[in-house]
């Protein structure tokens, strides 16, 4: 699998496509004429740096070349290690006989995914999957559309230590190591891939000056580009994936996985590089540390509210929603063929699809009786459909394939009996009869949210949580205490008083009250917007989906959170405002003698100063829903 | 705050929403996407601006809050209307700067000098009023957190008045003559959007400065003044 020996390519036999990117050191360009490693089915597709004009009087063209022959002195297993793991230069590229530029494989489609625009409808772009998009909280990962776990975390750090060990004894260090030049996947498992490979050191040469991505610096005076300075980087990214931050150096952020971890990081941080441990000590920690990290993927688009108040303050809850229901607790009784699919398809975003559930009886909440269960043999049989091949990864298909076959389930086929809280089922039955399916906890699903043993009373869910059915299974002599994943969000078991927030057309999930989102003045079900009308300060409805063909859709009446009581003042209403400027507040205090200021008017639309003429004017908007701003005038009493 | 949470740069997109701009609606509206969802894609940029869109006719509305990109949720609105009004422009700018540089370090952050992007398709409708202003905004005696201002100019907007908006001579661009304007706005919110990735790059850096790049389809406006 090692591509061929170097040979300097002339620019002029190159066939150049789109620009593929930009840096500080060249653009990169796809190639439309050439392949390299042609072992691999079809070969790989090729992309071109081309050195900017600046950057080549530094260039070390016998540097690039060392790097270039590197895999022809490895053994074959290491060489087709290293080029699966990187994209190795491959070959130098000249123009009037002079280096210009590098020939390298492009980035495998399994370390691209689809960025999610927050127009939504416009067309699908593929993005490299940086590692920076996950240096950032959880609900702008799972905006762009990623799916990550704690456990995907856990097991990428260690793929990139085993890396670096790999590199390491290959005498190449890799310098810059910062989340620009690694990419990820999670899916057939996570595993990372270094990119920008010529600005590594191999074995002391360097083809260019080594530098630095800005925070990811060693500490001054440090050499760069050696092994424990590789290790210190390694550090640095381990606190920030798990702290979800860019900056963050603090190795606290990874106690949550272990006090191992997180003195490992606090080691890797010494400033005496020879006081760090090896990226292998790192390895055994992450992979000892896996199976016990959650592998609930955090739930795609789950909204936060948006921008409010006035310019410059942050939104309402800039904290990411909760992490909506999927729930995959470590130690899950699943077959493993489930486990199996569900690490797919936070990726693929395909779900397996098996056709026949097994046959159980239930009842919704308090109607039918459950009676039996009859759990069908073969369930567990259904082969996972690996997706369709990537055209964008044709060499990859072959193996992914191969690693995708699903391992054979394991012997009890009774997914009732195997339940835990947590696991999801597909109820694709009748509304007196069952026929679950256990499926991925995605919208749709109803997730067990508690098990109760030794009883088959229907009942014994009715103080539960969130609980939309109950299934009895007198075979395990059980009660499952089903709740159901809307489209439309957790908001569908939202209750009088709750807060909830979401996007116009999105899934709306519950939250904590905060300025911006919208208080729940009133639940029904159906669609009636009218029933709301009666209650005071209702100006927004939401309806929210329930299961299919079971007329158990909700209606909730809300009500928008202003920042403070003038946003429901109604005019001549008086009220007290303190503080200035920013701080300003305003309260309702019951009585115009201990209030300083009238209400004479009020607007619908942000920033209406003019309306006020000379009047003294506080103006809010949430930029999501601008029907409910609102500028109100008042005069001083 | 105690603590320095970084040093942010605050950039600012005033978008021309007179009335003439009405057949470029659209591309204004486009370009003002690209922009925000071009940061969006960029994370480690994202994270050290704070961005703020303001559409300007006889007044200022603001269509993006000072923000970081990555917790938007949703994308700024153009809506045309009015005049061409500079003296509002630069009026708001004069009380908006200070107070946002002043509540971004009560949160805990420093603040690179701000950047103001300008983008207009005509001559201010308020005749000289709006050098009053402007000339307190620019004046880092008076105006500790005077902005840099990069001024572009599309359709009747003159290479003279650009230039004079402009904090400096190789910050002011007018289109080439004969550019179609469309595609010049597309251009101004691309070169926007990279210099804002190249100046988010150069932050925290040995050496942080503010990269402008010239849109194409623009030329220098100082060439044209000669």
């Amino acid at each position: 699998m090692s591509p061929a020996p170097a040979a300097a390519v002339e620019y002029s036999t190159l066939v150049l496509g789109n620009q593929l990117g930009q840096g500080g050191q060249g653009t990169v360009y796809q190639v439309t004429n050439k392949k390299i490693n042609k072992t691999a089915s079809g070969g790989w597709d090729v992309a071109y740096k081309e050195y900017s004009p600046p950057v080549l009087p530094e260039l070390d063209a016998g540097a690039l070349a060392a790097q270039v022959d590197l895999p022809g002195t490895l053994s074959a297993e290491d060489g087709a290690w290293l080029c699966d793991h990187t994209a190795w230069p491959a070959a130098v590229v000249r123009r009037n006989g002079r280096p210009c530029g590098l020939l390298m494989r492009l980035i495998p489609a399994r370390f691209q995914f689809t960025f999610k625009s927050l127009t939504g409808t416009g067309t699908a772009v593929r993005k490299p999957a940086n590692l920076e998009y996950l240096l950032n909280p959880d609900a702008y990962v799972a905006g762009i559309g990623l799916s990550v776990s704690e456990r995907d975390r856990v097991l990428l750090l260690a793929d990139l230590a085993t890396t670096l060990d790999r590199l390491h004894g290959m005498g190449i260090a890799v310098g810059d190591l910062s989340p620009r030049n690694l990419l990820f996947t999670t899916a057939p498992e996570p595993g990372c891939f270094l990119i920008d490979c010529d600005a590594m050191r191999l074995r002391g040469g360097t083809a260019l000056p080594q530098a630095e991505t800005p925070d990811w610096q060693l500490p001054g005076g440090e050499e760069k580009a050696t092994c424990a300075g590789d290790v210190y980087k390694f550090a640095l990214l381990a606190v920030r994936l798990f702290a979800r931050d860019q900056t963050a150096t603090d190795p606290v952020a990874l106690s949550t996985l272990g006090p191992p971890l997180a003195d490992l990081a606090r080691a890797s941080l010494h400033r005496d590089p020879a006081q760090r441990p090896s990226p292998a000590t790192w390895a055994e920690q992450l992979t000892a540390a896996a199976p016990t990290a959650s592998a609930a993927p955090v739930a795609p688009a789950v909204p936060a509210a948006s921008t409010t108040g006035r310019p410059g303050r942050p939104g309402p809850p800039g904290n990411p929603a909760p992490a909506g229901p999927v729930n995959m607790p470590p130690g899950k009784v699943a077959a493993l063929v489930l486990a199996f699919v569900v690490v797919l398809v936070v990726v693929l975003g395909a779900l397996a699809e098996s056709s026949d559930g097994p046959s159980t009886t239930s009842s919704r909440s308090s109607a039918q009786p459950g009676v039996s269960a009859s759990p069908s043999d073969g369930w567990s049989d259904e082969p996972y459909e690996p997706p369709s091949d990537d055209p964008l990864a044709p060499e990859e298909t072959e193996e992914q394939k191969e690693s995708e076959e699903p391992e054979s389930p394991s012997a009890s086929p009774d997914p009732v009996a195997d339940a835990e809280v947590g696991s999801c089922f597909y109820d694709e039955g009748t509304d007196t009869t069952v026929d679950l399916r256990e499926a991925e906890c995605a919208t749709g699903a109803f997730e067990v949210v508690d098990l109760h043993h030794g009883t088959t009373d229907l009942d014994s869910c009715d103080d539960v949580e969130n609980s939309d059915r109950s299934i009895s299974s007198p075979r395990n002599d059980l009660v499952m205490c089903l709740s159901f994943l809307s489209a439309d969000g957790d908001a569908y078991h939202a209750v009088q008083g709750d807060c909830v927030y979401g996007r116009k057309a999105g899934a709306w999930d519950t939250q904590a009250c905060e300025t911006g989102n919208f208080k729940v003045l009133a639940v029904y079900n159906g669609s009636d917007t009218s029933k709301c009308d009666d209650w005071p300060r209702y100006n927004y409805w939401k309806k929210i989906d329930g299961p299919p063909d079971a007329d158990r859709d909700v209606l909730l009446c809300l009500s928008m959170n202003y920042p403070d009581d003038i946003g429901y003042a109604e005019m001549d209403q008086c009220l007290l405002q303190r503080g200035s400027g920013d701080s300003t507040t305003h309260t309702n205090t019951g009585s115009c003698s201990t209030s300083n200021i009238v209400v004479s008017g009020r607007t619908p639309h942000y920033g209406a100063a003019a309306f006020c003429r000379d009047n003294g004017w506080t103006t809010w908007q949430n930029p999501s829903f601008p029907d409910l701003a609102y500028t109100v005038c008042f005069r001083w009493k | 705050m105690a603590e320095t949470k970084g040093v942010l740069l605050p950039a600012y997109v005033l978008a021309d929403e007179s009335g003439s701009m009405a057949p470029y609606e659209e591309d204004l509206s486009r370009g003002v996407i690209s922009l925000c969802e071009g940061l969006r894609a960029e994370p480690m940029v994202a994270a050290k601006l704070c961005l703020a869109v303001l559409g300007f006719s006889d007044d200022v509305e603001v269509r993006l809050a000072v923000a970081d990109m990555r917790h938007e949720t949703s994308l700024p609105k153009i809506e045309i209307r009015g005049l061409t009004n500079y003296h509002a422009v630069f009026d708001d700018l004069l009380g908006r700067i200070p107070s946002d540089i002043q509540w971004l370090r009560g949160e805990g952050y420093k603040v690179h000098r701000p950047v103001v992007f300008f983008l207009s398709d005509g001559q201010p409708t308020d005749g000289g009023s709006w050098r009053e202003p402007y000339g307190r905004l620019v004046d880092r005696a008076r105006t500790p957190t005077a902005p840099n201002i990069v001024a572009c100019g599309i359709g009747d907007a003159e290479a003279r008045t650009m230039v004079e908006v402009a904090t400096r001579p190789e910050f002011a661009f007018v289109a080439k003559p004969g550019t179609d304007i469309g595609q010049a706005i597309a251009e101004f919110f691309h070169a926007l959007t990279a210099s804002l990735v190249a100046s988010g790059n150069a932050l925290n850096s040995g050496s942080p400065q503010l990269v402008v790049n010239r849109p194409d389809q623009f030329s220098m406006a100082i060439d044209e003044v000669g």
